[in-house]
């Protein structure tokens, strides 16, 4: 762990001490970085831009292509030769150090150590007043005794990086990772950069300096919604998904770009719900324009007396699904080939492999799914035993000595093999006849928020009931055994590493019965801080509240996102 | 410290071990020297100060939890009386009431099919006199919206059914025949939440 106080902080310096911490022995140590001295008549004239007029005198001829060379060769290293030749050449031309902040002159080949003021010697000699930091690149002026940001020479800075970065064969996909059919990544996306304000915003933020800044403490992010009239199965919703960090950040960085002619659009309508979580309002947003959305885009959910949380969180997933415009332009029509927000966030695919039990040859396909639906104990298809033969270890921290169902078990039974009986054989494609076979289903592919329903809601011919059973959920669910490729290195006799490991952030329940029961929220923010959602009704919840809750759908965020 | 090739096979561990703290303390040094730059890039670009939060907006902000009042040290069901207008009709509804009312307004479900139907009736009646009622009993019947009302609904299905015998000239008998025997078939039928 990391943590950089700012140490001292008057007018003319900025010091830095950094301070880590082991994460295993937790012994500290600090590094303390020299200081840059900043100039004070350059802080205080920063309406002026940040360059300098020293630059003036670089700027002539073929300076762009020189400087572009001096990056290439010294600053930014894309390949190995490149790299190579920058540790054997690059040392101070006065002492030969190959460290101490070495800056290369900008008018002449000299490298000169900055930590030793041999640069400043040739600075001083020569008359070159420019010259660049081979680490990062900044260019230092020794007139202004300052490093300073100019806006051209910045901008090649930039492209130069980007080149470099690029041969070193670093991949950043942003919201828009795209596998090709080898299942190689062949989408090059940008480097991160943060946001910088233009000279405009940064008067207009001056002149307004009330800030909200979103802290552990603090309440923006959260906020209660009006029950329309026994509409908490939509309100239970809005929270997850509200809370859903992913989904959360596309939304407040504005990445959708709306195609849709008319009011009609449901994302632009999320998008005003985030608006509006995140305004500091302390009063209960009404969501009357969301459900009026929503119903006239899915018709099959208006009108029934008692809605379905979950019907209702895959018919909005749906709509935002179809709403969406794909990153590559197209519309979101094509199911197989959807990049949107949605498809990268909720979509997994279930791989189900169907293997004959005379010739062993399997048949698999793989569908898409926002949702895993899975059996309770307690309902009319026998829960127990898991599999045929099934053990009784632990996993994921359950422990089965108080006989309470976990929701790993409920995901061993998912992944069980199944007896397809003699009443249900398959053609076999290797056979060529109907065989009796065996059915398994795995996660192909988990998507980066997986949702659990829990099948509470019993709809048979005969009876219509709430399947109470408590059923113990972890804060920390580790997928990887259920994994289609965890399955292919048990038969291959490998260990399975834990890369699938996701992490609880939101749990919706319902009190009551069948006829008439609530929903309620528990969502997580800032790491730890849970919070309970009862439509207008916010207020603090803690861990053991959630994990001691019935749960019936149960949300959770997958912790380490990779590139594809 | 001059650069030159070296051999890493001859050394043993501890020279190895003091040339990996070498090169850790360098890169950390680095790093943290890259964290410097960035400041002040933000310092003398001017955008530094945007970190800042003014306290006053930092305490009105803060999370309360105390029983009884929710994250924002408000009581609990204040709320009663918000409103909201309709994107259907335009007309100011009562939050809490708005769900209901946009089902009919938008013409979904099984309600509002026949309040439809029955204004259809109705348009063909010379005799008026029992409609309006039974159109106000249905705007009240909002308990639609659970499954305690089906009682209510019966019966003015039956207040309905009785009227209609009564009073439709045969022009528009047969069509009104037709949905009649539908509402019967509905009001008999058990399977309303099979339909999903």
């Amino acid at each position: 762990g990391t943590s950089f106080p700012l140490v001292s902080r008057g007018m003319n310096e900025v010091g830095l001490a950094a301070k880590l911490t082991c994460v295993i022995c937790s012994r500290t140590r600090t590094v303390h970085v020299s200081s840059l001295k900043i100039r004070k008549t350059n802080v205080v004239s920063v309406m002026s831009p940040a360059g300098c007029p020293h630059v003036n005198g670089f700027k002539v001829d073929n300076w762009k292509q020189n400087l572009r060379v001096i990056y290439q060769c010294f600053v930014w290293s894309g390949s190995a030769e490149t790299r190579k030749r920058k540790a054997k050449s690059c040392i101070c031309h006065m002492c030969g150090a190959h460290l101490n902040r070495l800056h290369s002159c900008l008018s002449c080949v000299f490298f000169g150590c900055f930590t030793k003021k041999h640069i400043h010697e040739h600075a001083k000699n020569k008359r070159h007043n420019l010259a660049i930091d081979l680490l990062y690149g900044g260019i230092y002026c020794f007139v202004c005794q300052d490093y300073i940001y100019d806006k051209d020479m910045e901008q090649i800075a930039k492209e130069e990086q980007r080149k470099a970065w690029k041969l070193q064969g670093r991949f950043f996909p942003l919201f828009n990772p795209s596998v090709g059919p080898s299942g190689l990544h062949h989408s090059v996306g940008e480097k991160y950069s943060t946001w910088e304000p233009t000279k405009r915003e940064l008067e207009l933020l001056r002149h307004n300096p009330k800030r909200r800044k979103i802290t552990t403490n603090c309440t923006i992010g959260l906020r209660g919604l009006i029950n329309l009239g026994n509409t908490c199965f939509m309100n239970c919703i809005v929270q997850a998904l509200t809370h859903t960090p992913l989904l959360r950040d596309f939304f407040l960085s504005d990445r959708h770009k709306c195609e849709m002619q008319s009011n009609s659009c449901l994302v632009c309508e999320m998008s005003q719900l985030f608006q509006e979580f995140y305004s500091g309002h302390r009063s209960p947003h009404i969501p009357f324009r969301l459900l009026h959305l929503v119903w006239t885009h899915a018709r099959h959910l208006a009108g029934y007396e008692q809605q379905d949380a979950h019907e209702f969180l895959i018919a909005a997933l749906d709509v935002l699904h179809r709403h969406c415009k794909d990153d590559n332009g197209k519309k979101a029509n094509n199911p197989n080939n959807c990049n949107c927000i949605i498809d990268q966030i909720f979509t997994g695919g279930l791989q189900s492999d169907v293997t004959c039990q005379v010739c062993h040859g399997v048949s698999t396909t793989i569908d898409p799914f926002w949702d895993i639906s899975l059996d309770l104990p307690g309902s009319s298809t026998p829960f127990w035993p898991l599999s045929p033969g099934g053990d009784g270890s632990t996993l994921n921290g359950e422990s089965h000595l108080s006989g309470a169902t976990t929701l790993t078990d409920c995901l061993r039974r998912f992944t069980r093999p199944e007896h397809l009986g003699s009443s249900a054989k398959i053609k076999c494609s290797g056979c060529h006849s109907y065989q009796e076979s065996t059915k398994q289903l795995t996660m192909k592919k988990l998507p980066i928020v997986a949702c659990f329903h829990l099948k509470r809601f019993e709809h048979s011919a005969k009876l219509r009931r709430k399947i109470p059973t408590y059923v113990s959920f972890p804060l920390e669910l580790d997928m990887t055994p259920f994994m289609a490729s965890s399955k292919e290195s048990r038969m291959n006799g490998q260990y399975q590493q834990s890369v699938d490991v996701y992490s609880l952030f939101a749990v919706v329940n319902h009190q009551g019965t069948l006829e008439s029961g609530h929903y309620t929220t528990f969502i997580r923010q800032h790491k730890d801080q849970w919070f309970k959602c009862d439509d207008a009704v916010i207020t603090k919840a803690s861990i053991k509240d959630v994990l001691d809750s019935e749960g019936y759908l149960l949300f959770y965020h997958k912790q380490f996102l990779e590139y594809e | 410290m001059k650069m030159e090739d070296m051999s890493l096979s001859g050394l043993d561990n501890t020279k190895l071990e003091a040339l990996a703290q070498d090169i850790y303390s360098d890169l950390v040094e680095d790093a943290c020297l890259g964290l410097c730059f960035e400041v002040h890039r933000a310092v003398k670009q001017g955008y530094f100060f945007l970190d800042d939060t003014d306290q006053e907006s930092m305490k009105d902000f803060e999370i309360v939890d105390q029983p009884g009042v929710d994250i924002f040290g408000q009581v609990y069901n204040q709320w009663k009386n918000k409103e909201c207008v309709c994107p259907n009709c335009n007309r100011s509804i009562a939050a809490s009431r708005f769900a209901p009312h946009l089902e009919k307004c938008l013409g979904m479900g099984r309600n509002s099919s026949r309040i439809a139907n029955r204004r259809i009736a109705s348009s063909n009646n010379m005799n008026n006199k029992s409609e309006s009622d039974q159109e106000d009993n249905d705007d009240v019947n909002d308990n639609d919206w659970s499954y305690g009302s089906e009682k209510k609904k019966r019966k003015s299905d039956k207040v309905f059914l009785h009227s209609l015998k009564q009073h439709i000239p045969l022009v528009s008998f047969i069509a009104v025949e037709i949905h009649v025997l539908y509402v019967v078939f509905l009001s008999t039928c058990n399977c309303k939440g099979a339909n999903r």
